[in-house]
C-alpha cells in the first residue's frame, strides 16, 4: 500500500479558494493540465444528508482504506463550498492515464442524471479559474476524466455538463480577475 | 410444488371407471343408458380439462425449468452505449432472456451456466463497482455471487486441487488504473479479494499475484515493462476454505 498523502480536509467559498491557492507552496511537481470529474456517488441531492466534513473524512477513509491508493482527487467542488482534498502540490488519484501530470477536480453530483445547475456550475468556473491563474495553465488543455483511454468512466463527469462552455466560462472568469493581462496560455497560440 | 405442479396433480386424481360400474348394477336399462351417456360426456369433459391443463403446464415450464440436457451454446447483451442491457442466452436452440440489466457475461460450466456483470455493485470510486451473478441453465434462476467496488475485466475459470472448478475474477478501477482480483466460489460467493495486483500466473492450482507501487499502474499503463515489488502465492483450494466476503457499500 501507498504511504497516504493526507488530506486537507478544507471547505472554502471561492473567495476563499482564490486566497488559499496563493498560500501553497509549489515544488518539483506541478500539473499540466485540470481533469473534471463527476462524482456520481453521491449524487448532489444526497451531498448535505451529511456534513461536508464528514463527506471529506468519509471518501479519505474510503480512498486510503479501502482502495488502498496513496491519494484521492484534489478538489471537491459542491453547491456551496469548494473543498480542498488531497494537496495541490502532490500528485492525486482520479484518472489512470494522467495522475502524475494533472489536477483532478470532482464536482458533486450526477450529471448523467441531475442537472448542472448554477451553484456548482459557478464554484467549479472560480475554483478552475484559481488553480489555472496560480500556475499559468491554459483552460483550453482541460480534460474530462471520459476523455482518459483507459477509464470505464464514459459518461464522466456527465452530458449535462458541456465543456466548450466551462472552458469559456474560465477564460471568462479569468479575464473579470486579471483585466488587461492575457489569458493564461495565450502566449503559446 | 409450484402453481404448475399442482395443475398436474389435479388431472391425476380423475374419478375412477370403477366407481361408475358400481353405480350402473343397481340403475334401469333407460338408466343405464343415460348414465352411460353421461359418464361418456364426464369422462369426455374431464379429458379435455385435463389435456388444456397439462398443456399449459408445460408451456409455462418449459422457460423456467430447462431439462437436465441444457446447454448454453452462446449470448448476447442488447447493451445501448455503455449502458447495461437485457441478456439473452442460447440453450439447445433457442434464445432465453435470463436478466434485464447486464454488462458483459461467461459461459462457464461446460455450458450449463452463465455468470453476468451488472452495475449494481458496492459503489466504489464514481460509482464504479459492478456485480457478478449466476445464472443456472437447469434451475432458470439467478444469484449474486459477488458485489465490488470495481469495474469487472473478466472472469476465467479454472480447477483448484481436486478438480472443483472455481472463477477467477480480474477488475479494475478507473482512479489509479489498478487491477484488482476477486476468487469465487460458484456455488457461495466471493471468498478472497486482493487489492491492486496483477494476476502473473495460475498453475496447478495455485495463483501467483503481483504487487506495485501506485506510480507504476500508470507507467504500466503507458506500456513501460514493471517488476512487481513482491509477489504472493496462494493454493486456491486454500482459499475457497475461507469465510464469504459481502462488501458493504462505500464510499
Amino acid at each position: 500500500m501507498g504511504t497516504w498523502k493526507g488530506v486537507v480536509g478544507k471547505g472554502f467559498t471561492p473567495d476563499q479558494f482564490d486566497q488559499y491557492v496563493h498560500t501553497v507552496s509549489f515544488g518539483a511537481w506541478r500539473p499540466q493540465f485540470v481533469v473534471l470529474h463527476n462524482t456520481s456517488v453521491p449524487k448532489l441531492s444526497d451531498w448535505h444528508s451529511v456534513s461536508g466534513e464528514q463527506r471529506i473524512q468519509n471518501l479519505a477513509n474510503f480512498y486510503q482504506n479501502v482502495q488502498g491508493w496513496s491519494a484521492g482527487p484534489h478538489l471537491f467542488v459542491a453547491d456551496d463550498l469548494i473543498w480542498a482534498f488531497t494537496p495541490l502540490n502532490t500528485s492525486g488519484v482520479h484518472a489512470p492515464s494522467w495522475n502524475s501530470i494533472s489536477w483532478g477536480v470532482e464536482m458533486v453530483g450526477d450529471y448523467n442524471l441531475e442537472p448542472f445547475g448554477a451553484a456548482v456550475q459557478d464554484n467549479a468556473v472560480r475554483a478552475l479559474a484559481a488553480l489555472h491563474a496560480i500556475l499559468g495553465l491554459d483552460p483550453n488543455a482541460l480534460r474530462l476524466h471520459k476523455e482518459d483511454p483507459l477509464t470505464t468512466h464514459k459518461g464522466c463527469p456527465g452530458q449535462n455538463v458541456v465543456k466548450a462552455d466551462i472552458i469559456q466560462r474560465v477564460l471568462d472568469q479569468l479575464a473579470a480577475n486579471h483585466p488587461g493581462e492575457h489569458a493564461p496560455g495565450s502566449a503559446s497560440s | 410444488m409450484s402453481k404448475d405442479d399442482q395443475n398436474v396433480v389435479i388431472c391425476c386424481n380423475l374419478p375412477r371407471r370403477e366407481t361408475f360400474a358400481f353405480q350402473r348394477a343397481r340403475l334401469t336399462e333407460m338408466e343405464i343408458f343415460r348414465s352411460r351417456e353421461f359418464e361418456s360426456i364426464l369422462l369426455f369433459l374431464l379429458w379435455a380439462a385435463c389435456s388444456a391443463a397439462t398443456l399449459q403446464a408445460q408451456n409455462r415450464a418449459t422457460p423456467a425449468r430447462p431439462s437436465s440436457e441444457a446447454r448454453i451454446s452462446g449470448f448476447r447483451i442488447e447493451r445501448a452505449g455503455s449502458e447495461p442491457g437485457p441478456l439473452l442466452v442460447s440453450i439447445n436452440g433457442s434464445e432465453r432472456r435470463v436478466a434485464d440489466k447486464a454488462l458483459n457475461a461467461w459461459v462457464i460450466d461446460d455450458g450449463h451456466r452463465v455468470v453476468y456483470s451488472g452495475a449494481d455493485g458496492a459503489g466504489g470510486y464514481e460509482n464504479e463497482g459492478q456485480s457478478l451473478r449466476l445464472y443456472d441453465s437447469q434451475t432458470g434462476e439467478p444469484r449474486k455471487i459477488l458485489s465490488e467496488y470495481f469495474s469487472i475485466e473478466s472472469v476465467k475459470e479454472v480447477e483448484a486441487a481436486g478438480g472443483k472448478k472455481i472463477l477467477l475474477v480480474e477488475m479494475r478501477d478507473s482512479g489509479l488504473g489498478a487491477s484488482h482480483l476477486a476468487v469465487v466460489d460458484p456455488d457461495r460467493g466471493e471468498v478472497f479479494a486482493a487489492r491492486k495486483v496483477r494476476l502473473l500466473s495460475c498453475r496447478g492450482g495455485t495463483i501467483v499475484l503481483g504487487h506495485y507501487r501506485d506510480e507504476d499502474w500508470e507507467a504500466m499503463a503507458h506500456g513501460q515493462a514493471v517488476s512487481p515489488v513482491k509477489t504472493d502465492r496462494y493454493n486456491l483450494s486454500g482459499l475457497l476454505k475461507r469465510p464469504l466476503i459481502v462488501n458493504p457499500k462505500a464510499p
